[in-house]
């Protein structure tokens, strides 16, 4: 116990020094830690920083020294509003904690609890409203700029990711598995007009039926939509120039026949298509390097990007990112769309993807491209009903991410 | 001389993506004599077809005091840039707002000239500014659309009652 929220401090200090989650976590958790607790704990935590570092403030004379010591504190303050434990049970835990990393700090760890709990409805009241949602201000700045109901969006930034999940037609029907949801006792709600299926009471994915069977993908509404965006046909010649980890390459190939070529920039990652494909029973080609000579009737770029339309689900994203990162990005989406242009044959489409809700990556990526070609007009894409778009964006909700869509054609 | 009526901003056609010229022919010839007529008439420095109505890559400039420097740009694609200058624009479309909006510096631009010639141009302060503003408005992007969501709205409800008296 006391040793899950020492790693949970040191995983959260690491996080907000701008380190990958996903890496941390594998290097600080071993086989004796509860690593459900301890993924709470973080990601609690995380959502909130700012809000529970300005907290912890209001209870500090000065700055704490030992840094374990901090992230412990603003771990316990997640825990003492969300976890439904005994309060006492959660500040004797921490207390405790706090002995194995400095036996001296352990009087003050108490006192610091025992006063933020007694204070606790005050501090709360006055930083709700102050501290912004818990983002770094420049994004906060951004959003302003761009989305009338901005603080929206920031809250659902803050809300957990739910689960959907696509179910894969070459495997099995919709009617079939949701049968075999209900016999594992796995509770389900179809949501967006009853057209996705949101997985309420398990997190593990791997313990869902039929997972290596590849009877379903996990797969946003969202980006569920992205295949209808793309006007493919059977037959069809496609590239998905972005395609890792695989989940609208798998998308497209149980909707159509059509010939896929893979391919990513980073090498790793390719091994992920690799093992999504075999698992969900399709064949496409992985290209190991972009040769020119192919044209391809259609081209999906679903760019890397800031990852700002899917932070509940990356918590890490809002510790991790700066605002200088958004010019990469950019030029990174540019480059990756002329490269996509150019092996697109003509009155093929090409469909142009991101998952942030910036409009410099998107807006403004798509002006700087349509400067640089002259054979390029805008598609339409016919917008379900019941997604909230502002033009091509569309925005987060607790339903589904923030994506941003829009689709080219070549003269 | 003929001159074009220029849209007037937030009129949904300025946010159209125009097309590619294909035929050079007397009528692009006569079209942007025109589009030079309307932009000396109005006292503007550029002016784009898309503010015409009209949805093709064709630009007019003139940044000449004397104004009879007038450049044709048909066809244009962005091939370099670097560095940032700020500049208090205007435009046509926008009737009495300027606002200062940060630009590439220094641009290098391909583009056709009025009988089809492949060309190569570089330019830096006024005449990139310029450049950059009409090659907007050809990807369907007016100048305020750089400033916050509320100076749009100020600008377009403004406007919009300058329109009705």
């Amino acid at each position: 116990m006391e040793n899950d929220l020492i790693v949970a401090s040191r995983i959260v200090q690491q996080i907000v020094d701008g380190k990958n989650i996903d890496k941390i976590f594998m290097e600080n958790i071993s086989a004796k830690n509860n690593v459900s607790l301890v993924k709470d704990i973080v990601y609690g935590s995380i959502r909130n920083y700012y809000l529970y570092e300005a907290q912890l403030d209001q209870l500090l004379k000065s700055e704490i020294k030992s840094k374990d010591i901090k992230y412990l504190l603003i771990n316990a303050i997640y825990q003492l509003n969300h976890q439904a434990i005994k309060k006492f049970t959660i500040v004797n835990q921490n207390v405790e904690a706090s002995k194995k990393i400095n036996q001296k700090l352990s009087n003050f760890v108490n006192a610091i609890l025992r006063n933020y709990l007694r204070k606790q409805n005050e501090i709360n009241e006055v930083n709700e409203r102050d501290v912004n949602y818990s983002y770094p201000q420049w994004w906060v700045d951004k959003l302003k700029k761009q989305y009338e109901d901005y603080e929206e969006i920031l809250r659902v930034g803050n809300t957990r990711g739910n689960l959907v999940i696509r179910i894969n037609k070459r495997k099995t029907t919709e009617g079939e598995y949701l049968d075999l949801l209900e016999k594992h006792n796995i509770e389900y709600v179809k949501i967006i007009s009853d057209k996705y299926i949101q997985i309420q009471n398990e997190k593990d994915i791997k313990k869902l039926p039929k997972f290596m069977d590849g009877f379903f993908y996990v797969q946003d509404p969202g980006a569920q939509l992205a295949v209808n965006f793309l006007d493919l046909k059977d037959e069809m010649s496609v590239l998905d120039l972005c395609a890792s980890p695989g989940g609208k390459a798998t998308h497209m190939l149980e909707e159509y026949n059509i010939n896929l070529d893979c391919y990513d920039i980073s090498a790793e990652r390719l091994n992920l298509i690799k093992d999504n494909l075999e698992r969900l029973g399709h064949h496409a080609k992985i290209l190991k390097n972009l040769e020119l000579k192919s044209q391809y009737d259609r081209v999906l770029v679903d760019a890397p990007c800031s990852g700002s339309g899917v932070v509940r689900r990356h918590v890490d994203i809002k510790m991790m990112r700066k605002e200088e990162d958004i010019k990469k990005f950019q030029n990174q989406q540019l480059d990756l769309l002329k490269k996509g242009w150019k092996r697109l044959k003509k009155n093929g489409k090409l469909l142009y993807i991101t998952c942030s809700i910036f409009e410099e990556e998107n807006k403004q990526v798509v002006e700087n491209f349509l400067k640089t070609e002259n054979d390029i007009q805008i598609g339409d894409i016919k917008i379900p009903e019941s997604f909230m778009f502002i033009n091509s964006q569309l925005i987060p909700n607790r339903e589904h991410d923030g994506l941003y869509f829009k689709l080219f054609i070549k003269n | 001389m003929a001159l074009l009526k220029v849209l007037k901003y937030p009129d949904p056609r300025l946010h159209k993506v125009a097309e590619r010229v294909e035929d050079f022919d007397a009528a692009l010839i006569k079209f942007v004599d025109d589009m030079k007529d309307t932009m000396y008439d109005q006292k503007g420095i550029g002016l784009a077809a898309t503010q015409v109505d009209v949805h093709k890559r064709i630009i007019v400039i003139d940044v000449s005091e004397d104004k009879n420097e007038a450049i044709t740009l048909i066809n244009p694609t962005l091939m370099q840039f670097s560095g940032d200058q700020q500049y208090d624009e205007g435009c046509l479309s926008v009737p009495g707002f300027f606002e200062t909006i940060n630009r590439h510096e220094n641009i290098k631009i391909q583009y056709q000239d009025i009988e089809g010639n492949l060309k190569e141009l570089t330019a830096n302060g006024l005449l990139s500014v310029c450049i950059q503003h009409e090659m907007d408005h050809l990807v369907g992007k007016v100048f305020v659309e750089y400033l916050s969501q509320l100076k749009q709205q100020r600008i377009k409800k403004k406007i919009q009652k300058l329109l009705k008296n």
